[in-house]
């Protein structure tokens, strides 16, 4: 079979189980780039110039639901937190009523199907860290009201419950409050991400949680050594959970050469001044230079690929899907460049022999499961529980 | 400008939400054919009450059940009820101590959880409201209306977002009172705020800010604002209290200064109270005058004597009406002023979003 057909068969498929994207950092990169002047990142049209993301490339990589990472920097603590979270969210409420031939919003799995069948992008919203509700389990109730449908619990810092992947962990895992979170989130119906945390922190939580959980952006641990991305003893217990664990298509975290040649880069731009993971110009413009001198190691489809092999392998097809990363990352893999890449990466699983069923569980149906599994168990748990108030134990 | 406000009704029923146990409250100083008079106008034109900080008590103290008399609180639905209360503003403020600097928007989100939560527990007796739609609904349903504010402004650091967050859990009053945005005259960031406020149609509350910030936001506001509890600085100069040349500022903006009883501000005698609601109908004129009596808190605190909860309000009426008061001008204090602000502030919405998005 011609590559080129293998492409078309690709986007056939996506035509009718499009991809459900766990991760994508539009809002952020509008935050810095232009704090939220739409008209000056108008994503009707090509902006490719400045974002890996808009209405045309997302067609064109047939997306059929965005969750929008909510993201605010891990240094914000308390307020600071909780107020940018809360504008993060309302400029996805923009985008909504801004683009409504192409954008909708979605809270339920049900809503994630009309999109679907009305051939428009159901729009969701992820929080990206528990530092986002400032330990008070009524803002964590306010998000859901306004419609975030998952939060990581952790970013990249360990905080006052939860241990990060990628910073000292200082509890063990979760605390007794972060399962109290945990507890809470399966109430009401959000669905615990734990990409970003510690490995302890992913066990403790599936332990506790009566609902999916999902990994909206790692890979794994076994094909690519990074804290990012998750072990296989944690891969074997989604199939019990239910939970999805959705791949990433971050180099540094996928492909092993990425892996050192980031760590060079990432001292660079501290060098600069700048926090590593900045993608605004002049961080961009730093990453060239380095870039130059330094020919960086590129993932490929393949890579991600790789990933999903043994994914599949290990948690099994129904629990396996896609969360790129999109416009949080500063490279890409070649061919998966930006959101109108997803063709390439099912193009290449058709060449490895995944059945179209199989492929229409990782793109679609997987993640929608997760969710609509997750709704019956708040309703469940509704009708036995109120709402929790507890608070961490230092402050109580 | 229009009164919006529903036609009165003919009052022939006695009976009514507001009439329940008036009968058995002794008024000696009242004539019974008056207390019978404003139990049957409140049945009409119930009381929509601007300040209640029964929220932030049980967020204190969460024990209270307040379906059924509740002695360790002065506000509970039966009280609600014989008081005549249609429809209630629920103060989301808490004392300015109470939450850490970094912690006043979480402090706030948690203040609308238990708003909220409380309104899901009484669904027979209150009702949220979002709009004047509602107010008038519930009274036609017979559920208290709640609206959800004010929240404090400086909530708000540099954050619009946080405000349409607010507007979009229910919040319709937002109190601009110690925001670093009005403390010393409006900021940029802060005339930002208003029109976004009147872009929403939430509810400017005036209340504890100084004079001159008082006059400047209710300048800066397309919509009338409102006071949700003072009393007339005229007749007490407590520091809470509302000057003449703000009353006057709202008479002309269409706005509304709502009077508490509260010992400490209008002096501790119902007759005080009605001397303060007489002087703000004298100054604000009859459009401008409102209750806000600022109940919900646990016992201890000094109140006017017969005003001491929520069921005093057709005391407050009686004596009203012994004092020449017209029918047509209480039904504007207890109810038709509210309604007419918040549509004014609909009104003014509707206009501000044909040409202001987000």
């Amino acid at each position: 079979m011609s590559a080129a057909r293998r492409l078309g068969e690709a986007r056939e498929l996506l035509a009718e189980h499009p991809v459900v994207d766990g991760h994508n950092d539009l809002p952020w990169a509008l935050r810095k780039q232009v704090r939220y002047d739409l008209d000056r990142r108008d994503i009707a049209g090509d902006q490719s110039a400045y974002l890996h993301t808009d209405i045309p490339r997302l067609r064109a990589g047939g997306v059929g639901a965005q969750f929008w990472s909510v993201y605010v920097a891990a240094e914000l603590t308390g307020d600071e937190a909780v107020s940018a979270t809360l504008e993060q969210m309302d400029a996805v409420d923009q985008l909504i009523a801004r683009y409504p031939g192409d954008l909708v919003r979605a809270l339920t799995a049900d809503d994630m199907e009309a999109a679907r069948a009305d051939g428009r992008i159901a729009s969701l919203m992820g929080a990206e860290g528990g530092h986002s509700i400032n330990n008070s389990l009524a803002t964590l109730r306010a998000l859901h009201r306004l419609g975030v449908r998952y939060m990581t619990l952790t970013h990249n810092y360990t905080i006052d419950w939860a241990d990060s992947a990628t910073d000292e962990p200082r509890h063990g895992g979760l605390t007794e409050f972060g399962r109290e979170v945990v507890r809470e989130m399966n109430r009401v119906g959000m669905l615990v991400d734990l990409s970003h945390v510690a490995a302890t922190t992913m066990r403790d939580a599936l332990a506790v949680s009566a609902a999916p959980v999902i990994f909206s952006h790692s890979s794994s641990l076994a094909i690519c050594d990074h804290p990012r991305n998750i072990p296989d003893d944690v891969l074997e217990l989604l199939p019990v959970n239910g939970g999805v664990a959705m791949a990433t298509f971050v180099p540094k975290f996928i492909l092993p050469a990425a892996v050192a040649w980031t760590q060079a880069a990432d001292e660079n731009l501290r060098a600069h001044g700048l926090h590593h993971l900045d993608t605004g110009p002049e961080a961009m413009a730093l990453h060239r230079a380095f870039e130059a001198e330094h020919p960086r190691p590129v993932a490929t489809a393949a890579t991600v690929a790789d990933h999903l092999d043994h994914m599949r392998e290990v948690a099994g097809v129904d629990h396996i899907g896609i969360g790129g990363d999109y416009d949080g990352t500063a490279f890409t893999p070649a061919g998966l460049d930006d959101v109108s890449g997803y063709p390439n990466l099912i193009a290449e699983l058709l060449e490895r022999g995944w059945s179209k069923p199989d492929l229409a569980k990782l793109t679609w149906s997987n993640a929608v499961r997760a969710l609509r599994d997750a709704e019956a168990v708040a309703r469940e748990q509704a009708a036995s529980r109120g709402p929790s108030n507890a608070v961490p134990a230092d402050t109580a | 400008m229009a009164d919006l406000q529903d036609d009165p009704h003919t009052a022939t029923a006695a009976v009514g939400p507001g009439s329940l146990g008036v009968e058995d409250v002794p008024a000696p100083a009242t004539a019974r054919g008056s207390l019978e008079r404003a139990a049957t106008l409140l049945s009409v034109h119930p009381v929509a009450d601007g300040c209640n900080t029964l929220v932030w008590t049980l967020r204190q103290s969460p024990y209270h059940d307040i379906d059924t008399p509740d002695a360790g609180v002065d506000t509970d639905i039966p009280r609600l009820r014989a008081g005549g209360v249609g429809a209630q503003f629920w103060s989301l403020l808490t004392p300015r101590e109470a939450a850490a600097p970094d912690q006043v928007v979480s402090d706030t989100l948690e203040q609308i959880d238990v708003a909220l939560t409380l309104m899901r527990r009484y669904p027979d007796s209150l009702g949220l409201a979002l709009t004047a739609d509602d107010l008038a609904d519930a009274r036609n349903r017979g559920r208290i209306a709640s609206f959800l504010g004010p929240v404090p402004g400086r909530t708000l650091t540099d954050s619009l977002g946080a405000l349409r967050a607010f507007h979009a859990l229910g919040v319709r009053i937002v109190a601009p009172a110690g925001a670093p945005w009005a403390e010393d005259g409006l900021t940029a960031f802060g005339h930002e705020v208003i029109k976004e406020m009147n872009r929403l149609s939430m509810l400017v509350d005036l209340t504890g800010c100084p004079t001159v910030a008082a006059c400047q936001l209710a300048g800066a506001s397309k919509a009338p604002v409102i006071i949700s509890n003072t009393a007339a600085a005229a007749l007490n100069p407590h520091p809470g209290n509302v000057t003449d040349e703000v009353l006057l500022a709202l008479r002309a903006a269409g706005g509304l200064a709502m009077v508490t009883f509260d010992t400490a501000r209008t002096g501790d005698s119902l007759h005080a109270v009605a001397d303060h609601v007489d002087h703000v109908r004298a100054v604000a004129g009859p459009a401008g005058v409102g209750l806000g009596a600022a109940f919900g808190s646990e016992p201890g605190r000094p109140r006017p004597a017969g005003l001491t909860d929520p069921s005093g309000y057709p005391r407050l009426i009686a004596e009203l009406l012994d004092r020449g008061w017209s029918e047509a001008d209480l039904s504007l204090l207890t109810w038709g002023n509210a309604q007419r602000v918040l549509r004014d502030a609909e009104f003014t919405a509707r206009a501000a979003q044909r040409r202001r998005t987000a």
